[in-house]
């Protein structure tokens, strides 16, 4: 192969730089560079990002050669770039540091020189590098893929690369010697020296004509101010987690970032960061022994910051026709629900709830009232049933997620810290889960054991998704936009259907109606759902895998791309659609107050219906919700109502209301002992009826009941009427 | 030995060039000297002969654990040196080295940079010492080449017995002059080797790797032969680490001392290996046969019809060892051969953790211990009393600082017998590492990994742990299943109780129960369809009478016993009497426990 002209190439980047443009909205051209370069040429801007994409389009085949030799090309752009900007200046520019008004100098001295004919020896011509007050900058095309650590190999090196990882450890930012200035202590004459490597060996006798021609032996004094440093900062990454194949041990690399690059990014960024790939020189006597080996590094070009890794790969890989077909095929509701923790065992209803709280509801803001989209569930159940596994699972699942158990959190572990930096003594905000976990689910496993001072910090965040901090003389509010996914066990071990579900898992009313929905999970027997449970394990045992079932669940990646899909969805509620949910919550309300049972009917319910309801429409990639969404949504409240008090029906016996009238008053005899320091077993008859028709009962059931117990010689009612006491 | 020259076997080669093929025939002309019946065996080992004995650029083997794999580097494969006097160019080849011949030509066209990835490697954690022993004896019977005459070997042989006894022949010589072991430096004591385990000795060696680099995990046990580097100029590099001259010229390396001091170790302390050839281990246990050739298979089935016989005499070895007690020593035999044959999704298949409460005080657990290490090739036993809990490192951590990978006492071999003591435990305050420590445990046991914790996000790594738990009452850790153990007789002195029973096995005999364990844990399994149908029946049936006690855990446990019992009998199908069978004793431990709960009354 012919080695290439570089000259006829910088000709080629010059020609790009002048007569790149691309047409705005009124069809006017705008020269993206040249303007760039206006500004470059004034010492207003200090960074130039050729961006390859708009390389690729005027010339392809110059993109190829710049990824594969970066470091050269670049020197050649830059060449191209020094070279045009005395043609962009269009005014006089005004020197802005000590070494512009250098420069200035010596080009005025060079200027003279020439007047006086005087040839300089070409060594002491002012390099190119000591001259340039810009940086240039690749950035790579968007057809090259971001590569694993693990997949920059030797054959890599000199080429354009794009990696992805965590910062580990940052340098401080260094001055690094770009080009050194001498003067000599003789002639006076000035040697340059420019440096590539990090380290260099400083020159000592004077190369000037007339130092050698005398052979005076000119030392040669390094001057700072003449000299050109850069900003310099090394940085470590490190592979992400889930590019490490399983076994291994994440890579890592070193980053050279220079300049306007620098102090970009800090230990624990995630990054992606194109450079060139380049071994390191060595000199001297550690070339010598460790000659067989040659370190590299990556010299940057642009870093971008990601928030997380997944953010990026979802936003930039659109959903293939076929990936698409693959999920939105009939009954893809049942599919995704049914590939939520395939590992685990029936509970299809709620997997369908969780799908939903992946997906989220709509968030209304009008007039800056803000109703929540995010849904929040609750998940109680019998120790053992496949809670945590859920519950973790859809840690994994959720793009973003933090994961606590209520044992270990307390309220600052979950909303935020004020710490005390130890190295400069201000204050910081450190976020808890609930604050990390914004825009994502935050699920709480052992919600029920958490105190109850550290869960009134929850109410905030389950209705305002905001946190309020008033400490140290912070004052402020944080977002924590996140969903709520919590698991709790019954009070007492197991789930009393008998009983209220507070007192079964003895969390406040004020908090159990934040929960959208409140599923309770039972281990009932049940011979054919045992008979498939034990032929599922042994088929495990059996085969050492998944059983076949009648779907593949679907890719845990593919889920999330599809979910982050749907979330850009915001469907709405049709006008006609809204007297059908007044109907069905008036409806709801009713029945509630006949029923009497353990869960709330409130206004929180009907904002709950619509919450689902859109979650349903976004999941259908659809704008408006149709009345089917509503139907399912309202199908999953009542599945879930029903989930916690399923046994009722095998209790034959429903509740009089002077059954519960008599429980009533036997709970208001015990809290008049705890109150009133021991006037046992007695309520007061107004007392007792206020709290009667409270609950909904009319005086006359009261009355009534009243009666009968009386009857039965369980109290005893004073003649006055006015005191009932207990036998 | 021509083998053992390979230096002057590879430069020649490198000369000409023209053939790059020599790389691919090297390594074959090396695995098929290798296959070759007992040659193996000709190969010094850096497990057993101490490093000062050995000869650089000799072929050795080593018996290890990858504990850390590092950045790849890129090294010239072939280069070009000049010679100064008569300015000949020579190309060189730099594989399987690790320092250049002087006068490298740098701006020759002829350089060829290529890639290689290094290792640190350990010997395998808690490896007990009768395999050390028979390995190192066996060993040293046929290795003629080095002058080196193990003096060790004669305390050995005459020491066996009675150190054999009380079981302390570990600790002793751990404790014992550390000469041979590794080399008469003060050196190591400010370097630390990074053992996963407190108190472990043996050379750690850096493997530099350079064909299926994809084929080795963190934690695999492998049996590497490769070539020893010992080069001193290495350490001369590892000794220019003057703070004073770092503070000179920060630039001068992209390392931190902290990370050259854990990467770049004296040679003398930490030997290079040039790996030729790696041979993954399924076992330790050199009473085995461990090649996976027909050679074993023979081994196999002619052990198979022992067996039963060999069975039942461990099974009443055992029912001494824990008084008496019949059950007890029934699931002790199962979890000792127990192994995670198969994981689906995250559960991992074939755990089987053993919680043995009831254990009586004073020391029993202790000798209970060294009773397993005799019997298992790779044991450890972590006393988790609340000092341990709250300041020893189990997971490993990443530190940054270093570069490298610190070792917690969980990073440890498949099939390791982890031992832990909770009858040490006594009442106080968990500190965050103590509860750190006790999660990690809980995860090792419910889930068979261990969460490294890389400070910016955790990475699980599965493992293969048995998990034998002693503790007084229920253990705070989970389990798969608790045996309440229940004496049958009360030895007055426990100490001399234990030890007349261990001395009454013969060496042959003991050696044929670790054979059996060892091999028991490898055989297949299946379960036909007729007898899951019936199990399935018989599940359905099980729930139908009490549902709340069977639950879906309860027929995992089951099948798992089922299948070790199977397994122990050398039975590598499930017939439906092994299923009754499981099903039975599964029903005596679990009468036990109720009336264990019964009896105290204030169990969960």
């Amino acid at each position: 192969m012919a080695p290439k002209d570089y000259l006829a190439e910088k000709e080629k980047c010059k020609k790009f730089l002048q007569e790149f443009y691309s047409e705005d909205d009124n069809g006017k051209k705008v020269f993206k560079y040249g303007a760039q370069l206006v500004a470059l040429s004034h010492r207003e801007q200090v960074a130039l990002q050729v961006d390859l994409d708009d390389v690729a389009e005027e010339d392809p085949e110059l993109v190829e050669s710049i990824c594969e030799n970066a470091k050269r090309y670049m020197g050649l752009f830059a060449d191209a770039v020094h070279e045009l900007l005395p043609e962009y200046r269009e005014r006089e520019v005004v020197a802005k540091d000590s070494l512009d008004v250098y420069i200035e100098h010596r080009l005025m001295m060079e200027q003279r020189g020439h007047d006086t004919a005087d040839t300089r020896d070409p060594r002491n011509q002012y390099p190119a590098e000591l001259m340039r007050r810009f940086e240039l900058y690749f950035k790579p095309p968007s057809t090259a893929k971001p590569k694993v650590v693990r997949d920059v190999r030797a054959d890599s090196i000199g080429q354009l690369v794009t990696v992805r990882g965590i910062v580990t450890r940052a340098t401080e930012v260094k001055p690094m010697m770009a080009v050194a200035t001498y003067t000599c202590d003789q002639c006076g004459a000035e040697t340059y020296q420019p440096i590539q490597s990090p380290t260099f060996m400083p020159l000592i006798m004077c190369p000037s004509q007339e130092c050698v021609t005398n052979k005076s032996g000119g030392r040669l004094y390094l001057q700072t101010r003449g000299s050109k440093f850069v900003k310099f900062q090394e940085l470590r990454i490190q592979e992400h987690s889930d590019q490490v194949p399983v076994g291994n041990i994440p890579r890592s690399m070193t980053i050279y970032t220079r300049g306007e690059n620098t102090r970009v990014a800090q230990p624990g960024d995630h990054v992606a960061i194109s450079g060139v790939f380049l071994p390191l020189l060595r000199t001297g006597f550690r070339q010598a022994v460790q000659g067989l080996l040659s370190e590299t590094y990556l010299e940057s070009h642009s870093i971008t910051l990601m928030n997380k890794t997944e953010d990026d790969e979802l936003g930039t890989a659109e959903l293939s026709e076929e990936e698409l077909r693959q999920i939105t095929e009939e009954d893809f509701y049942e599919k995704l629900a049914g590939s939520i923790a395939p590992e685990i065992f029936g509970h299809e209803d709620v997997k369908k709830a969780l799908l939903l709280l992946l997906v989220g509801g709509v968030q209304q803001a009008p007039k800056g009232m803000k109703i929540r989209g995010n849904i929040n569930i609750c998940l109680m159940g019998d120790p053992g049933v496949a809670k945590s596994q859920l519950l973790s699972y859809i840690d994994r699942l959720a793009p973003r997620s933090q994961y606590t158990t209520g044992r270990g959190s307390s309220g600052v572990g979950l909303t935020a810290a004020v710490m005390r930096d130890p190295l400069t003594g201000e204050m910081t905000l450190e976020g808890g889960a609930l604050v990390l976990a914004d825009q994502g689910v935050c699920c709480i496993d052992e919600f029920d054991k958490m105190a109850d001072a550290d869960r009134t910090a929850i109410h905030e965040v389950m209705e305002q998704q905001t946190i309020s901090i008033a400490k140290a003389g912070i004052m402020t509010s944080l977002n924590a936009r996140c969903s709520i996914l919590a698991a709790a066990n019954p009070a007492y071990g197991r789930y009393n259907p008998r009983k209220t579900i507070e007192q079964n898992i003895q969390l406040p009313a004020a908090l159990l109606s934040r929960f959208d929905l409140l599923w309770l999970i039972q281990d009932k027997p049940d011979a054919e759902a045992d008979l498939r449970l034990a032929q599922h394990i042994t088929y495990v045992h059996q085969h050492c895998r998944q059983p076949p079932t009648h779907f593949t669940p679907i890719d845990m990646k593919l889920m999330r791309r599809y979910i982050s899909l749907c979330k850009r969805r915001q469907p709405v509620i049709p006008e006609a659609l809204a007297d059908y949910i007044t109907a069905a919550y008036v409806e709801m309300r009713k029945e509630a107050r006949v029923s009497k049972d353990c869960t709330f009917t409130s206004a929180r319910t009907l904002l709950s219906i619509l919450r689902l309801s859109t979650a349903l429409a976004r999941l259908r990639l659809v704008d408006v919700v149709e009345k089917e969404d509503v139907n399912e949504a309202m199908r999953l409240m009542e599945m879930s109502k029903d989930s916690l008090h399923a046994d009722k029906s095998s209790t034959t016996r429903a509740h009089r209301p002077a059954d519960v009238i008599f429980s009533l008053l036997r709970e208001l005899a015990t809290e008049g002992v705890k109150g009133r320091g021991g006037s046992g077993g007695l309520v007061r008859m107004a007392e007792a009826e206020q709290r009667c028709v409270s609950r909904g009962f009319t005086p006359a059931q009261f009355q009534e009941a009243l009666e009968e117990y009386e009857e039965l010689n369980v109290w005893q009612v004073n003649q006055a009427r006015t005191r009932i006491t207990f036998v | 030995m021509r083998m053992w020259f390979v230096c002057r076997f590879c430069c020649p080669a490198a000369q000409s060039n023209s053939n790059p093929e020599w790389e691919a025939k090297v390594l074959e002309y090396f695995k098929g000297q290798l296959k070759e019946k007992e040659s193996h065996s000709w190969v010094p080992s850096l497990n057993d002969v101490p490093l000062h004995y050995l000869k650089p650029n000799s072929l050795v083997k080593f018996r290890c654990l990858v504990q850390d794999m590092f950045d790849p580097e890129f090294y010239m494969g072939v280069y070009e040196t000049v010679d100064p006097s008569t300015k000949a160019n020579v190309l060189r080849c730099g594989k399987y080295k690790d320092v250049t011949e002087c006068g490298v030509d740098l701006n020759s066209r002829n350089t060829v940079t290529a890639e290689r990835q290094t290792f640190y490697c350990v010997p395998i954690p808690g490896e007990s010492p009768w395999a050390k022993e028979i390995s190192f004896l066996s060993a040293a019977r046929v290795v003629p080449s080095t002058s080196y005459v193990p003096s060790r070997q004669k305390r050995i042989a005459a020491g066996c017995d009675t150190t054999h006894g009380n079981g302390d022949s570990k600790r002793q010589e751990t404790e014992a002059p550390s000469s041979q072991t590794t080399a008469p430096s003060d050196t190591s004591s400010h370097l630390d080797l990074n053992f996963p385990l407190p108190g472990e000795r043996g050379p750690a060696c850096l493997v530099k790797v350079y064909e299926g680099l994809d084929s080795f995990k963190l934690n695999d046990t492998l049996e590497i032969y490769g070539i020893l580097s010992v080069n001193p100029v290495l350490t001369v590099l590892g000794e220019e680490k003057d703070p004073s001259l770092l503070l000179l010229d920060p630039t001068e390396s992209m390392e931190t001392p902290e990370e050259q001091r854990a990467h770049d170790p004296p040679a003398s302390l930490v030997p290079r290996l040039h790996m030729l050839y790696a041979r993954p281990l399924q076992h330790n246990n050199p009473l085995l046969p461990s090649d996976p050739t027909e050679d074993q298979s023979a081994f196999v089935s002619s052990f198979l019809v022992e067996m039963a016989s060999v069975r039942a005499e461990l099974l009443a070895y055992l029912t001494h060892v824990l008084l008496g007690d019949g059950l007890a020593a029934e699931y002790l035999l199962l979890h000792l051969i127990s192994n995670v044959y198969t994981r689906r999704d995250v559960l991992p298949l074939g755990k089987f953790t053993l919680n043995l409460s009831g254990c009586p005080l004073n020391s029993y657990t202790e000798r209970l211990y060294q009773i397993i290490q005799q019997l298992v090739p790779c044991s450890y036993r972590l006393s988790m009393s609340l000092h341990t809990m709250n300041s020893m490192r189990l997971v490993p951590k990443k530190d940054y600082v270093a570069n490298r990978l610190v070792s917690g006492a969980l990073q440890l071999a498949r099939n390791t017998s982890l031992f832990l003591d909770e009858t040490q435990l006594e009442q106080g305050q968990l500190d965050s590492s103590g509860v750190r420590n006790i999660t990690a445990l809980g995860n090792l046991i419910s889930w068979q990994k261990v969460d490294y914790d890389f400070s910016y996000h955790q990475m699980e790594f599965p493992c293969n742990i048995n998990v034998l738990v002693t503790s007084e009452g229920r253990s705070l850790l989970p389990s798969d299943c608790q045996v309440p153990l229940q004496p049958q007789v009360t030895p007055p002195n426990m100490e001399e109780y234990l030890t007349t029973i261990h001395m009454a096995q013969f060496t042959s005999q003991i050696n044929k129960f670790r054979v059996y364990l060892s091999l028991a844990r490898t055989l297949d399994y299946s379960i036909s369809d007729e007898v899951t149908k019936a199990v399935e029946d018989d599940f359905v049936d099980m729930r139908k009478d009490d549902p709340q006690s069977v639950t879906a855990e309860d027929l995992h446990r089951m099948l798992v016993v089922a299948r070790l019992l199977s397994l122990s009998l050398g039975q590598t199908t499930l017939s439906r009497d092994g299923w009754m069978r499981a099903k039975h004793i599964d029903m005596l431990r679990r009468s036990r426990t109720e009336q264990q709960k019964s009896l105290n009354g204030n169990e969960p």
